[in-house]
């Protein structure tokens, strides 16, 4: 990320996501996954919810730190794992789509290095808004989280992918103690 | 009637020699299916119905329905790696790839889960081989790698393309490549999402049906695990 990106950042981090949403989808728990070694790709997840009145088209992905983005679906078909491209998403006026495991994803590809935990990476999601970049925490995967058939924020809770991650959120929020049912903005610049 | 009977036995006997022939020759084909079902007529089935009705998410086979086939890949820092490792534990038998984002980095995950819980409760721990169906783009090394990545004791494994797709396909794992849309020379794998559970003696006793979860996946090994030991 550039320098003055990341200044640009720093001003906004403290404020709600909320404020920029307009016809913008809202970000929340954006993740991507953390790679193993000699892994080529990973992918991202979260759920992007539509507050206006308008359906927002989702076109494709970028992103200034990996060659190739796109979005995929996975799904299991007959007991085999399959991959889709998808070249259009839309998320209808007051609708939510979710990004999760055995679902929907952002799929990176053709990486370079590794993505390690507990840093960032950008990924810009092209919409018919307009493009928007999202700053997106690279977590180990836990037990649970983002898990299929909408089982995220399981039992499993527990692992320490929370804390850290957590981290920046809990200063936007006075209740610690509901972090796990909270939904987490994310940062994002339009 | 005497005759009737005679020749009905002759041709039981015929039948069942023939079976026996298929089994030991270690050679699985069409005939398959007809001896799971002979042999399903065996087992006990009220125990075998019993049985599967306590597991949650996991499919039983009849007890002779299918062994692991004798096969040469590799693991670790190129050292072989064939059937002898399944003898005398319970194995759990997962094919993917690393290319793939999504199923297999979250079901190495979960077993990650599984094995840890299980061992915490002193319970009997499968040990977790995760055999590439892509080798050209997945060499020994960096399977080994990357199943280390999940746990210290997974066993990463990967070979030649045609001894890996002779045991898929003899286990009847289903492993088929797509080039991309986007004419990059780039394909991607469509692989079985189930894992197999293979017992000491190398008979493949069930399918653990995906989505894989820890819970499931603990209840369901300790309840065949427990039945069968």
């Amino acid at each position: 990320m550039k320098p003055m990106l990341r200044t640009l950042f720093a001003l906004i981090v403290l404020l709600p996501a909320i404020a920029w949403a307009n016809n913008y989808p809202l970000v929340l728990d954006p993740m991507v996954t953390a790679t193993p070694p000699g892994a080529k790709v990973s992918a991202g997840y979260m759920t992007l919810t539509n507050e206006s009145d308008k359906a927002i088209t989702i076109t494709g992905a970028y992103s200034p730190d990996v060659a190739k983005v796109e979005i995929h679906l996975s799904l299991v078909e007959n007991d085999v794992a399959k991959m889709q491209k998808q070249d259009s998403l839309t998320i209808e006026p007051n609708a939510s789509l979710t990004f999760e495991h055995g679902s929907y994803h952002i799929m990176l590809m053709d990486l370079e290095d590794p993505l390690k935990e507990n840093t960032t990476i950008d990924i810009v999601l092209i919409t018919s808004s307009g493009d928007m970049l999202i700053e997106m925490p690279i977590k180990k995967l836990g037990h649970g989280n983002h898990g299929a058939n909408g089982e995220k924020m399981s039992s499993d809770m527990k692992h320490e992918d929370m804390n850290e991650a957590d981290t920046s959120m809990k200063s936007m929020t006075d209740d610690k103690t509901d972090t796990e049912s909270m939904p987490k903005p994310a940062k994002v610049v339009h | 009637m005497a005759i009737i009977a005679t020749v009905a036995l002759g041709a039981g006997i015929y039948v069942s020699s023939q079976l026996n022939i298929e089994n030991t020759g270690g050679r699985y084909n069409e005939q398959d299916a007809i001896n799971a079902n002979a042999q399903q007529e065996q087992f006990d089935s009220q125990a075998f119905q019993s049985l599967q009705a306590q597991l949650q998410n996991t499919t039983l086979f009849p007890d002779s329905f299918k062994q692991v086939p004798a096969f040469s890949l590799l693991q670790g820092e190129n050292e072989p790696l064939t059937e002898s490792i399944l003898k005398d534990k319970w194995s759990v038998l997962f094919f993917g790839f690393t290319n793939c984002p999504d199923v297999c980095p979250i079901t190495l995950n979960e077993m990650n889960g599984v094995v840890d819980q299980l061992g915490s409760e002193n319970a009997t721990v499968p040990q977790v081989l995760f055999i590439t169906v892509d080798p050209v783009r997945d060499p020994v090394e960096k399977m080994a790698e990357y199943v280390a990545y999940f746990n210290d004791s997974f066993i990463g494994g990967s070979g030649d393309l045609n001894e890996i797709t002779a045991l898929t396909t003899k286990l009847g794992i289903v492993a088929s490549y797509t080039a991309n849309e986007d004419g990059s020379n780039d394909y991607t794998v469509d692989h079985t999402a189930s894992m197999l559970l293979i017992d000491p003696q190398l008979r493949v006793r069930a399918k653990l049906n995906a989505p894989h979860k820890v819970d499931t996946l603990v209840a369901d090994l300790k309840t065949i695990m427990t039945y069968y030991n």
